[in-house]
């Protein structure tokens, strides 16, 4: 089982790598990059400190499989329902919320 | 001898019960109490479409009907009915063990059950909700129904059937008996495995998106408001992500009491047991890739609707491997043709006609003139009246010795399951024909020259309530005056079987050693 | 040394099933609280593809310094949980009753400075739904959908911050009256996934509200 302990070691080192990782973020934000890699960076500094603490402060390392299998399949999901839905949104032709106004003149009589 | 019916008899010894046995007997008393509730709705909507003018109820009422004939019938029969019915009842037995994990959460998750229930039904008595089961927005953020208490009510269901699939699983990992491993397990284990997943990972997002609409309901956020900037798809990307799932909620548990009954009854090992049991989870996690068939009309993006429809016709694969592996365990075993087995083949049949219509629809350019016709609603009642109804009074007449200690009644058994088969086709095969010819849904007119075919199925939908009055009547009669019921009546070599009818409350009389496989029909059956 | 050692239950073989069983129970618990949210951030993934621009400016629009504090408060308070529960395998039990209640109070801090920012947007006239003042001054339809999704997001976060809070101070006081020892050290742990999870959550909010503010 997986009752033993981490060490003080391993805890000073998994936090100060999530403080680091915290000043990055902010660093990146501060340095003014925009666009899809501002979200990109953000998004993946996000995930590697999500990685930071579940497989230490969480105990993912020492856990049994079973509960690995969890830990992954969840945030798997959550990926699929965020992607598929925003790929949907980028792909709709024409975008529903920029269809132009409908024309509700009169036909114009036959000549 | 005592049991766990017996061992305690006050009304509060069952109310603060920890025995997953009484659970699962409270919630399957409490499912079916729903079932007649819904009954009733779809009676009364059938009868106001025996015309096609006004019949019996006006414009509004019909539409709070169907929409609370929806909401019944999924998250208070559907959903529930056999993992949280059969499945609490079952699962540790058939593991050996002498509770589920988390027993205190498992009484919760009745209780929150019930407060759900409440809401829901409060919803019913005062303006009841108008929107259909599935809440589309903007209209369900404007009607003047009081759709917030049946929408908090439908959330509050959705922790209860969380809570039963956090507890499923927890048990099935850590309670088997000693040695029995995963491949040991009998199959509707397997089949409660793959639902606790879809329970787990699609009804939170069930429960985010429809306080969401309580919100906008009840606080007039907006947020799906296309004339306030919102997108109303998004709301049924969502929506559909649990709700599509929980078709296999509905599915997966009968599916696993097709492989119970049908190895008990021919006597025979499952042609394949690993096929049946992988194929659960192929089902489990293809059908949470399919949840945008459902929007093929409503706008979405070509892209989408093509992975959507090629995704979709996947789970018939999986679908198709059960049904060849059920029919082949059948192929020359010694058949007992008892009531379950007969609910078993109309399961089949059913199940089939309903898959397969369901892969047409899947093709997006069927699905244009079928969608929002009677076809997906013939289409959809096929899977869950025809099989998951089916598959649930099949469990209920399978497992009835067990449960309660009495034998049914074999022969009214048998007539009360042709008379539910033959009103189910009456009431529900004209619909496909009325779809196809162009019958909208949730039109409370129709043409004239529809009546014919509506009429049939108000007819069909009679034969189904008498059908389900018999199984009802029958059953509660055979408490009374049923024979005595032996440990195994079927000879079957599941593991539930190799203890007393009703068994006691640690479930086996002394700790089980389970030397066999549940379906090691080559050996011989050993004295319980 | 008087140390209490958690009951075994009747349906468990031995104490480290029972544990698994209650570990394994709260991660399926948490990956049902992981999807509870994507279904939020869904939300404001498809509306920020519908609307990039408002949305950045929104960002821009909320306290950076604020919401920076709050990211290494809750980030703090995990590290004294971490350390709260090596002190209680080491069987130095105060220190663990001193160090889970101290993450309880730095859950405590962030709910007040969250609640502070939310006060600011309301005087600013920013209500969800769209209403008040600021909806009036800025008319385009995407300011109200940021703002309500962003006082979706952060209020569900706040009730689970608040929730932990509770279950902090709980924990602490039971350990303090039951004189828990090593052996019960996985209900800590217990707390502890759920207080991390919460703190995930966050770390996806922050860059989402607070960072991604700069114009293309």
């Amino acid at each position: 089982m997986n009752e033993g302990r981490s060490s003080l070691k391993t805890i000073a080192i998994t936090y100060a790598v999530l403080y680091l990782l915290v000043v990055g973020n902010l660093v990146v934000a501060l340095a003014g990059v925009s666009g899809f890699w501002a979200l990109f960076v953000a998004v993946s500094i996000a995930g590697l400190q999500t990685l930071v603490v579940a497989l230490f402060s969480m105990e993912l390392l020492r856990s049994r499989r079973s509960i690995g299998v969890v830990a992954v399949v969840a945030p798997l999901f959550v990926l699929l329902l965020v992607c598929l839905t925003v790929v949907d949104v980028y792909t709709r032709q024409p975008p529903p919320l920029e269809v132009p106004p409908v024309d509700r003149s009169l036909p114009s009589p036959p000549p | 001898m005592k049991n766990y019916l017996n061992c305690e008899t006050t009304i509060w010894s069952w109310l603060s019960t920890k025995d997953h046995k009484r659970i699962g007997v409270m919630f399957l008393v409490s499912v079916t109490l729903f079932l007649l509730v819904g009954g009733v709705f779809a009676l009364i909507l059938r009868l106001e479409h025996l015309t096609p003018g006004p019949t019996l109820v006006s414009p509004n009422m019909y539409n709070q009907l169907f929409t609370l004939h929806g909401v019944v019938m999924v998250w208070l029969f559907l959903i529930p009915a056999i993992p949280a019915g059969f499945g609490n009842f079952f699962l540790p037995i058939m593991l050996g063990a002498k509770d589920v994990a988390f027993p205190r959460l498992n009484l919760a998750s009745l209780y929150i059950f019930w407060i759900g229930a409440i809401l829901t039904i409060y919803g019913v008595l005062d303006r009841a909700a108008d929107t259909g089961w599935t809440f589309y927005p903007p209209y369900s953020s404007q009607t003047y129904t009081k759709a917030t208490p049946v929408l908090l009510g439908v959330f509050v269901l959705g922790w209860s059937t969380i809570i039963t699939g956090v507890n499923f699983i927890t048990t099935i990992h850590t309670l088997r008996a000693k040695g029995m491993r995963f491949m040991d397990m009998p199959l509707f284990a397997w089949a409660l495995y793959g639902v606790s997943i879809i329970q787990i990972l699609g009804t939170p997002v069930l429960g985010i998106i429809l306080l969401m609409v309580v919100m906008d309901h009840s606080f007039d956020w907006g947020l799906f408001d296309p004339a306030r900037g919102g997108d109303p798809l998004i709301y049924q990307h969502l929506f559909w992500f649990y709700s599509h799932p929980a078709v296999y909620i509905m599915i997966l548990p009968p599916m696993g009491v097709v492989s119970e009954i049908v190895t008990s009854m021919a006597h025979k090992n499952p042609l394949s047991y690993k096929a049946i049991a992988y194929s659960t989870f192929g089902i489990a996690f293809v059908g949470f890739l399919t949840w945008g068939h459902h929007m093929f009309t409503s706008g979405m993006s070509e892209l989408n609707a093509g992975i959507f429809g090629i995704l979709s016709m996947g789970v018939a694969v999986f679908s198709a491997i059960k049904v060849f592996t059920w029919t082949g365990t059948l192929y020359r075993g010694s058949v007992w043709i008892r009531t379950p087995l007969v609910y078993i083949f109309a399961f089949l049949f059913l199940f089939i006609f309903g898959g397969m219509t369901g892969v047409a629809v899947a093709a997006t350019s069927l699905d244009v003139h079928w969608h929002d016709t009677y076809f997906v609603v013939a289409h959809f009642h096929f899977i869950m009246v025809g099989a998951s109804l089916t598959a649930f009074l099949a469990a209920l007449h399978y497992w009835w010795p067990k449960i309660t200690g009495k034998m049914y009644f074999e022969g009214w058994g048998v007539a009360g399951a042709i008379l539910v088969f033959l009103g189910f086709v009456g009431t529900f095969f004209p619909q496909f024909l009325l779809g196809n010819a162009g019958m909208p849904r949730r039109y409370y007119h129709y043409s004239e020259q529809f009546q014919a075919l509506n009429v049939l199925s108000t007819a069909g939908s009679w034969v189904l309530a008498l059908g389900l009055l018999l199984v009802l009547v029958t059953l509660i009669w055979s408490l009374v005056a049923g024979e005595k019921a032996p440990a195994n009546p079927w000879n079957s070599r599941s593991y539930e079987w190799m203890t007393p009818s009703p068994p006691p409350k640690e479930n086996f009389p002394e700790t089980p050693r389970f030397v066999r496989g549940p379906y090691d029909y080559h050996l011989p059956l050993e004295p319980p | 040394m008087n140390l209490a050692v958690p009951k075994l239950q009747h349906h468990f073989e031995d104490l480290p099933k029972q544990a698994h069983a209650a570990r394994l129970g709260m991660w399926l618990f948490l990956a049902s609280e992981a999807l509870f949210f994507s279904g939020l951030f869904t939300l404001y993934a498809a509306y920020r593809a519908h609307y990039p621009e408002i949305f950045r400016e929104g960002v821009a629009h909320n306290d950076l310094v604020l919401g920076t504090v709050n990211t290494f408060i809750l980030l703090t308070g995990s590290l004294f949980l971490s350390l709260a529960l090596w002190a209680l395998r080491a069987a130095r039990r105060a220190l663990s009753v001193l160090l889970t209640a101290a993450t309880g109070l730095a859950g405590l801090v962030y709910l007040i400075i969250k609640a502070t920012e939310w006060a600011h947007h309301m005087a600013e006239g920013i209500f969800p739904g769209g209403r008040g003042r600021f909806f009036v001054e800025n008319p385009e339809p995407a300011w109200a959908i940021f703002y309500t999704s962003y006082y979706g997001l952060t209020g569900f976060h706040a009730i689970h911050v608040t929730v932990g809070v509770g279950i902090l101070a709980w924990t602490a006081w039971w350990m303090h009256r039951e004189r828990v020892g090593p052996a019960a050290a996985y209900k800590l742990a217990i707390v502890g996934l759920y207080w991390h999870f919460v703190d995930i959550v966050w770390l996806f909010l922050w860059p989402l509200f607070y960072l991604l503010r700069n114009p293309a």
